[in-house]
């Protein structure tokens, strides 16, 4: 009987057999010392529970921060003196941008050939009365009667204003849902049609109500009250920039619509080939883009928490390991005695060695999801437990078993036996 | 294992009935456990040799019952080392039943560990957190056997030292002389062709000890081949061949009646 080619039988037959014992043995030793244990985790927890978190509370905003950035429409564009500032250089630049006027919006509209409808609008926050309600810092939008066309609401009674009522700057207002609620409350819709509410002083005629959207992270976007553009600058002056929203003849024409509203307006602006817009053109896909750029931003941060502390948890169980193996040298003798390869001593230490960090994955895990739980229940950040994420964090955890554990493993397979049995003479 | 139950005592120790020192030339009776020829362990420590062992042959018959005696530093534990496939000669050669060893890489001595060798130690060397059953399993674990096979085996090799009954029991469990029957039965499991045990009785009292020689004497007239490893007479004179090492060589080797027979 050939000695070498029943070994090889032996050894290969035997590779796995201390697999549950090796996790068996992990579990028991972690349980046995719970502070230790705990320490010896804890990169592993803090590592994996950031991932979950993260990862929870960005996807659960992606859902919500789009719906912002698409809730005036994704088929519309919007001109602006300034468009979103993120430094101290663009806000200098941008600074001495020319108003946009009611002018402007009347020759885009003749001008333009690709535009269905320019809106104009003009925001400000101001007080709302009825009888002896007073409501502060209700939004109030100054539109044209092209509202109509880009309204994201819709209306749940009533009508929009019409031309001649924007023409003739008359005082009628379109009423959000919870603004109208709490001027009126109790009373069916319908019956508020024809009130007259006072907005600084000024009564205006209820002709609309627009219907509920609810609220993106706590902010109510039902508190407002939308009134004809002129009537918005009798109450507050011309001296504030108009907002034009564009709509472009089908939505296909998007880019070709923006093209040409800019080149409407560097005509308009007198400006030189090589000067820079002194607008803003602006789409909800610029919108989105930006927060993608954030959002890549931080991932990147979160990568590199994650991987900091997956090297330091991994270099903690790598010492822990070392310890082990250095505690158990007999048990390590006794095993070669009776006939464990190389191999085998290999494999018992390296599960234990991924037990230990897939643990630590585990716990990080649950306190992970937990703390998003928590943001959810106690914060209006949304947040969706994504099962990619989950299967990250315990692959890379294992990963981190494995490349940290190869080492303390290897010192245990290599030890001989009668080194280990405290044999040497 | 037929082969050797098939020997018996007076054919055993006849063959032994030879000079200390065998001629080199004579070729061995065939069927021997262990053949060793000019087994030498030399250590280099910086400028000093120590020839630990140095020019060892040794004739071991199937089913002898050898007590391999000598002093600390005489170079028995280095003889002990090389004959249970724990550490390789550096000159020499060594046949265990049949299978040429001094050659072997780790890996291929622990697979002869494992078939033909079962260790039995002076401190028990139990897995402290296992079941008298696991420990007893551990050998079979390693050779690949799994499951019931491996369950009845381990069992069974409990029963034949009597504690069949402390299989769930962990060492912490179990008195000095219990743990040293588990040690033998996990010495047992896998059938081997030699039990080496070393020291067995070094932390028992004497009536343990005694006890504890009696299941070796017992599996000795069943057939086994055991090689016991001591310092103390008391305890070698179980055995049925003297074998005494002193400055790495076999200064005598003779046949002996067992000055303590079975109870």
């Amino acid at each position: 009987m050939g000695a070498t080619g029943q070994s090889r039988k032996i050894q290969r037959a035997g590779r796995f057999v201390g697999l549950f014992e090796g996790v068996g043995i992990a579990l028991e030793a972690l349980w046995s010392n719970k502070l230790r244990s705990f320490l010896t985790v804890l990169g592993n927890i803090i590592a994996v529970s950031s991932i979950i978190l993260v990862v929870s509370i960005i996807q659960g905003l992606d859902a919500e921060v789009t719906d912002i950035f698409t809730s005036e429409g994704t088929d519309v564009f919007t001109l602006q003196r300034r468009g979103m500032i993120f430094s101290e250089e663009m806000d200098r630049a941008t600074r001495s941008n020319p108003r946009l006027t009611r002018a402007d919006a009347r020759a885009l509209r003749e001008e333009g050939e690709t535009f269905a409808a320019v809106v104009e609008g003009v925001d400000r926050r101001a007080n709302v009365e009825y009888r002896n309600i007073s409501l502060d810092n209700v939004g109030i939008n100054g539109r044209s009667y092209e509202y109509v066309l880009t309204d994201t609401f819709g209306l749940q009674a009533g009508r929009y204003f019409s031309i001649l009522e924007t023409r003739r700057n008359r005082s009628v207002a379109l009423i959000g849902a919870d603004t109208i609620e709490q001027l009126f409350p109790g009373l069916p819709v319908q019956s508020t049609l024809g009130k007259r509410v006072r907005i600084r002083g000024t009564h205006f005629t209820v002709i609309g109500v627009l219907a509920p959207k609810g609220s993106i992270l706590g902010f109510s976007q039902d508190e407002l009250i939308v009134v004809p553009v002129g009537a918005f600058q009798r109450l507050f002056g011309s001296r504030q920039s108009l907002g034009l929203t564009i709509k472009p003849r089908t939505p296909e024409l998007l880019d070709q619509a923006m093209d040409e509203a800019r080149l409407l307006m560097r005509i308009r602006h007198r400006l030189r080939p090589g000067d820079a817009d002194n607008f803003a053109i602006t789409s909800a896909d610029t919108f989105v883009d930006i927060y993608r750029q954030a959002t890549t931003g931080i991932y990147t941060i979160l990568i590199s928490v994650v991987a900091m502390a997956l090297v330091v948890g991994g270099i903690v169980i790598m010492n822990i390991m070392l310890m082990v193996v250095t505690e158990r040298t007999r048990e390590i003798g006794v095993r070669k005695a009776v006939g464990a390869t190389y191999r085998q001593i290999l494999w018992q230490f390296l599960v234990e060695a991924i037990t230990l960090s897939l643990v630590g994955g585990v716990m990080g895990l649950l306190l992970g999801y937990g703390a998003a739980t928590l943001v959810g229940m106690f914060s209006p950040l949304p947040y969706t437990l994504q099962l990619w994420s989950v299967w990250l964090a315990l692959g890379v955890v294992s990963v981190v078993g494995v490349v940290f554990g190869i080492y303390p493993a290897s010192r245990a397979a290599r030890l001989e036996p009668i080194t280990a049995l405290g044999y040497e003479s | 294992m037929s082969e050797v139950e098939a020997g018996n005592d007076p054919v055993a120790t006849e063959v032994v009935e030879q000079p200390p020192s065998p001629q080199p030339d004579v070729p061995a009776a065939t069927g021997n456990m262990i053949e060793a020829r000019g087994l030498k362990k030399i250590y280099r420590m910086a400028k000093v040799e120590v020839r630990a062992l140095d020019g060892v042959d040794l004739d071991v018959m199937p089913n002898e019952f050898l007590a391999i005696m000598g002093p600390s530093g005489s170079g028995k534990s280095t003889l002990m080392n090389l004959l249970g496939c724990l550490d390789t000669p550096t000159e020499g050669t060594y046949k265990l039943n049949g299978t040429e060893v001094s050659g072997l890489d780790d890996d291929e001595l622990a697979a002869v560990r494992n078939r033909e060798i079962g260790f039995v130690f002076q401190t028990f060397n139990l897995l402290a957190r296992a079941t008298s059953l696991h420990n007893v399993e551990l050998p079979l674990i390693y050779s690949g056997v799994g499951g019931r096979n491996r369950h009845q085996r381990a069992m069974a090799a409990l029963e034949k030292v009597g504690l069949a009954d402390r299989a769930d029991h962990r060492p912490n469990e179990l008195s000095g002389g219990e743990r040293q029957r588990v040690a033998v039965a996990r010495a047992l499991v896998n059938d081997p062709a030699i039990v080496l045990a070393d020291e067995p009785t070094g932390t028992l009292d004497s009536k343990t000890s005694h006890e504890i020689m009696q299941l070796l004497v017992g599996l000795h007239e069943n057939g086994q081949t055991i090689i016991l490893v001591t310092h103390e007479d008391d305890i070698s004179g179980y055995a049925h061949r003297g074998v005494k090492v002193l400055d790495g060589l076999i200064v005598s080797d003779e046949r002996q009646t067992p000055r303590f027979g079975k109870d």
